[in-house]
């Protein structure tokens, strides 16, 4: 084993802890990165030719134990939201997995995908629900903020601060997405899902450019919105955090169910492409690709709906009960949700604006609260109740 | 898997045995590192014990008033050129709970001493 090999091995470790200690209060990160970092100056200095095997291996067993120290470091509700992640996403993954190959290959091919999305979005945050049912951090009664509760001995947790200000942008970048994702679909750069393949690739063609880019526009704006769920829940105050956690969840899984169905609808761009070019004969075999490609697109975009339905009716909730941020966003929410609910929804004439409107007055709002004026008020607040 | 409270397990059994074998040779206080060494050695073990398995164990055991810690001033460390160091001592409690759990010696089962003769 080469010196090289060995500090390859301490870069690892270093750069784990410093990865598993993110988010903790200072004064825990600094004590554990330092005591890892000791550790590891002394076992080169003892042995300056160790194997990187004696730096790895115990590495690799110690990962259980490292995730385990964290969770035992975190606040209540930060534990219970990358438990539920974790958790809602390795189930979510299953669940959809199965069901995209019983669609496949036809064994639901008679259920509508969005009755299946709304039952299975509804399951999920029925469980979710019931999972965080014992676990409330806060004294509902009491209108305090998380942070006051989640205030650690050693020091605050420093992303209050900082990660307000990221989900902020965060909004506000998918707000301004949001507006030019209208404006392309204001010139008919939409495609409907539901239209008959041979037309839907004529469009396809026609359009391709535009309709790819505000494609990837709107598979963007849930991820960016995701961060913003997570600081709903944690300013939620008095309002049931769990409940926030529990939206935080159901957008990240709409997330990833609108990029999966995006991503299928982008293979509609070479098969157009083709299409357009392709004899009588081979017609036929793109049209049977794009029916299957259009399957799936629907069967996702479908469930995709349903999780964000009910993350934003959650938004509103936090939003009428919470003092921390306004009703009007709760009224914008709601609008925004019932533009994904099917019979309401229609061509989601509403949905671009209100999607805008909320994504902006929420992200200016998370940057006007960046600094440390809120947990100041609140203690303050506290402290005099 | 739960423990009756108060008892050990084995890997606290082999940190508090390795610290005070450290503290027996002329060392007041150790750091994590000497006590991965040495439990290595105790154990005649290919591998340290884990890092996170180790640091979490100490902390844990720190809380229960086994050990204590305290951290080096970081100018001698900064002198030395090297990260300051966590370092380590037994409790009254943590020695007395390494008494009660250490493993009794085999004895022979056919050797009965009489009394009055030990």
């Amino acid at each position: 084993m080469t010196t090289s090999q060995t500090s390859f091995g301490v870069k690892l470790v270093s750069s784990w802890s410093r990865l598993y200690t993110v988010g903790l209060p200072d004064g825990v990160r600094s004590g554990r990165r330092d005591e890892i970092a000791s550790d590891l100056y002394e076992q080169s200095v003892d042995n300056a030719r160790c194997p990187s095997l004696e730096v790895l291996l115990p590495l690799i067993r110690g990962i259980p134990d490292d995730l385990a120290w964290r969770t035992s470091k975190l606040a209540v509700g930060w534990w219970l939201a990358e438990f539920a992640v974790l958790v809602a996403g390795m189930m979510f993954c299953g669940i959809v997995g199965v069901l995209s190959t019983l669609y496949i290959t036809g064994l639901l091919a008679g259920m509508p995908a969005i009755v299946l999305g709304t039952a299975l979005g509804a399951s999920l945050g029925l469980w979710m629900a019931i999972a965080l049912r014992d676990h409330r951090p806060l004294d509902l009664s009491a209108p305090k903020s998380i942070h006051v509760l989640n205030a650690h001995p050693e020091g605050d947790f420093p992303m209050t601060r900082s990660f307000r200000t990221y989900a902020g942008i965060s909004a506000i970048v998918a707000g301004v997405i949001q507006i030019f994702v209208f404006a392309a679909y204001a010139t008919g750069a939409d495609i409907n899902p539901w239209a008959a393949p041979a037309t839907m690739l004529t469009e396809v063609d026609a359009n391709n450019v535009a309709w790819g880019v505000m494609t990837l526009g709107w598979a963007t704006i849930p991820f960016l919105l995701v961060p913003v769920f997570v600081v709903l829940a944690t300013d939620s105050g008095s309002a049931a955090p769990q409940w926030g956690f529990c939206a935080t969840v159901l957008v990240a899984i709409h997330a990833a169910l609108n990029a999966v169905a995006f991503g299928f609808a982008m293979l509609l761009i070479p098969l157009a492409s083709d299409f357009a070019s392709a004899a009588p004969s081979e017609q036929v075999s793109l049209l049977q690709q794009t029916e299957l490609v259009q399957h799936v697109w629907q069967l996702f975009r479908g469930m995709a709906g349903a999780p964000l339905v009910i993350a934003m009716f959650v938004a509103a909730f936090i939003c009428f009960r919470a003092r921390v941020f306004p009703r009007w966003l709760g009224v914008v929410a709601v609008v925004l949700g019932l533009q994904f609910v099917p019979p309401l929804g229609g061509e989601f004439i509403l949905e671009p604006p209100a999607m805008a409107a909320w994504a902006l007055g929420t992200g200016f709002i998370l940057l006007r609260r960046s600094g440390p004026s809120l947990r100041s008020s609140t203690v303050a607040a506290t402290e005099s109740a | 898997m739960r423990r009756k409270p108060g008892s050990l397990v084995p890997l606290e059994v082999s940190i508090l045995e390795a610290g005070m074998v450290l503290l027996s040779q002329s060392e007041t206080v150790f750091h994590g590192y000497q006590l991965a060494k040495e439990m290595k050695a105790l154990q005649g073990a290919a591998f340290r014990t884990a890092y996170g398995t180790l640091y979490r164990t100490l902390e844990r055991m720190e809380q229960a008033g086994l050990l204590e810690s305290h951290w080096e001033d970081p100018t001698i460390a900064e002198a030395e050129g090297r990260p300051r160091r966590r370092f380590y001592t037994i409790t009254g409690a943590g020695e007395a709970a390494f008494q009660a759990a250490k493993p009794v010696p085999e004895t022979n089962p056919l050797f009965v001493p009489r009394p009055g003769t030990t």
